[in-house]
């Protein structure tokens, strides 16, 4: 399914006056195509997020998500930072939960639940609750919970930002694997440019507030890939190209 | 006495005091650590024998502080001729009436203030200003209200179980992490899901905290209402009531 956004922007009221979080923003996303949001931290990822999750309403302009009829399906479900998970809801009500609000029956939408557990490795824990994870497996029963609610698109907002580094390594090469599996059309937000870059087959750069699309850069990476291709001297070409966008803005951002 | 010396001495071969006494403080310490929690039974026999030995000396008048074996010759009386569960079920169908009816409104009325900001906006200002007034200072226009009767004491109930049902089941969903609304509303859940899968889970720990201070407070009012009575009722008539009679005849009220 594709997404598109038009002219989006979104003002808010607050006590010193009206804000500028987001200004004229236009992105278009294919079918299966996986792009990425870098950008300093402020510059309103986030509520883009939220605007194309129709969370927020814009202040102006549109998002289309290019489909007619979903069959009870969600447009869009969200993988967010942390705190995703309902903490009184064991691992496999909290990976149907999508499927449950589909009105799926129980024993069906625990089956398909079953199923996705065992594909992210966590056989075993689907009767466990939250709080008895850690941080790493959290985000993997985040990730199951989107992808078997099937959306059109699929949304992330720094899914892997409160991870460390070793566990972010486990969980991007689990990314790719899944979504190698069940194509969706993904749009993922992070402020680690190297994981944007392995991950993704188009990258866009923000500006700090009002926030605004910079630069598109395509990844001109082969699938499948694993997590190796960040070795390679163009995928640190990239990257250099990429942070002397971003550079400026996080001095600015820091008053440097 | 015999029984400290004794302590006493064992402490010396036995457990060591922790400070170094001479006497009397060492045997106390010994026996402390010889009885460990049972100590407290100790004191609690020696209060009562005291009690006992000053009723019985007429030391302190017998109308104010009868004998402790009289007192419980009564309790045994009054269980077995039915009169104290009578008494004790009369008290506690006041104390559940009013806490089921004050509590169940309180939380409707409070998880719908939790989650509709402006039913908030309107009502919490209100209740703000009425639920620091003495719910027993209602008393008097309640009566007005109600008459001398078992409505009054179920309204009173009431309403002191009704607040700290209302402020609790609130806060319980305004505290509620706004993420969790948000996923599932991302996931296209209706406004009754929300209610059912985040509203009611979510805010649960502080709705069972309500409950138990609305207990509670119905407990109290209930006590403090029946005693009331007894003091309407009793006041115009001559001479005492007498002993014992107090409590029991207020609850038949």
């Amino acid at each position: 399914m594709t997404l598109t956004a038009k002219n989006l922007s979104k003002e808010f009221v607050s006590k010193q006056g009206e804000v500028l979080a987001l200004e004229n923003i236009s992105l278009h996303i294919e079918d299966h195509e996986f792009v990425s949001i870098v950008g300093p931290s402020g510059c309103g990822k986030t509520t883009l997020l939220r605007l194309i999750a129709g969370l927020i309403t814009p202040s102006s302009g549109s998002v289309d998500y290019g489909a007619q009829g979903t069959n009870g399906k969600p447009y869009t479900a969200m993988v967010f930072q942390e705190q995703g998970l309902f903490p009184w809801l064991n691992v496999i009500d909290n990976v149907a939960f999508g499927l449950e609000m589909q009105s799926v029956e129980e024993r069906e939408r625990h089956q398909r639940a079953q199923e996705f557990i065992e594909r992210v490795g966590l056989d075993g824990f689907a009767y466990n609750y939250p709080h008895e994870l850690s941080g790493g497996m959290r985000q993997r029963v985040a990730l199951a919970r989107a992808f078997l609610a099937d959306p059109q698109v699929l949304l992330m907002d720094e899914p892997f930002g409160a991870l460390d580094s070793q566990t972010r390594l486990v969980l991007q090469e689990e990314l790719l694997r899944i979504w190698g599996q069940e194509k969706k059309t993904v749009l993922f937000i992070t402020h680690d440019v190297e994981e944007a870059v392995v991950l993704s087959d188009r990258v866009l750069v923000m500006t700090g507030r009002p926030g605004r699309i910079r630069e598109e850069i395509v990844i001109p990476l082969q699938r499948p890939r694993d997590l190796t291709v960040r070795d390679r001297p163009e995928v640190t070409e990239i990257k250099w190209n990429i942070w002397k966008m971003l550079e400026s803005e996080v001095k600015q951002g820091l008053n440097l | 006495m015999e029984h400290m010396e004794d302590a006493g001495k064992r402490s010396e071969t036995g457990v060591k005091p922790v400070a170094k006494l001479k006497g009397f403080g060492s045997s106390i310490l010994g026996l402390v650590d010889r009885l460990g929690p049972w100590s407290a039974l100790v004191i609690v026999v020696l209060f009562f024998s005291w009690w006992e030995f000053i009723s019985r000396t007429e030391m302190v008048s017998t109308l104010f502080f009868p004998t402790p074996t009289s007192i419980f010759s009564t309790l045994v009386e009054m269980i077995t001729t039915g009169k104290l569960t009578e008494d004790f079920l009369a008290t506690m169908r006041r104390v559940f009436s009013g806490f089921l009816i004050g509590g169940s409104v309180g939380l409707l009325l409070g998880l719908s203030m939790g989650w509709i900001a402006r039913l908030r906006i309107v009502l919490d200002p209100i209740v703000a200003a009425v639920h620091p007034i003495p719910k027993i200072s209602l008393l008097p226009i309640i009566l007005v209200i109600f008459g001398f009767g078992e409505m009054s004491r179920t309204v009173m109930v009431s309403i002191a179980a009704f607040f700290p049902m209302l402020i609790n089941s609130m806060a319980g969903v305004t505290q509620i992490n706004p993420t969790y609304f948000e996923v599932a509303r991302n996931y296209g859940a209706s406004q009754w899901k929300i209610f059912r899968r985040v509203v009611l889970p979510a805010s649960l720990p502080l709705v069972l905290t309500g409950a138990r201070l609305a207990l509670t407070m119905s407990l109290t009012i209930t006590i403090v209402v029946e005693i009331r009575w007894e003091v309407q009722v009793w006041e115009p008539t001559s001479g005492w009531p007498g002993k014992h009679c107090a409590l029991r005849s207020c609850t038949r009220w």
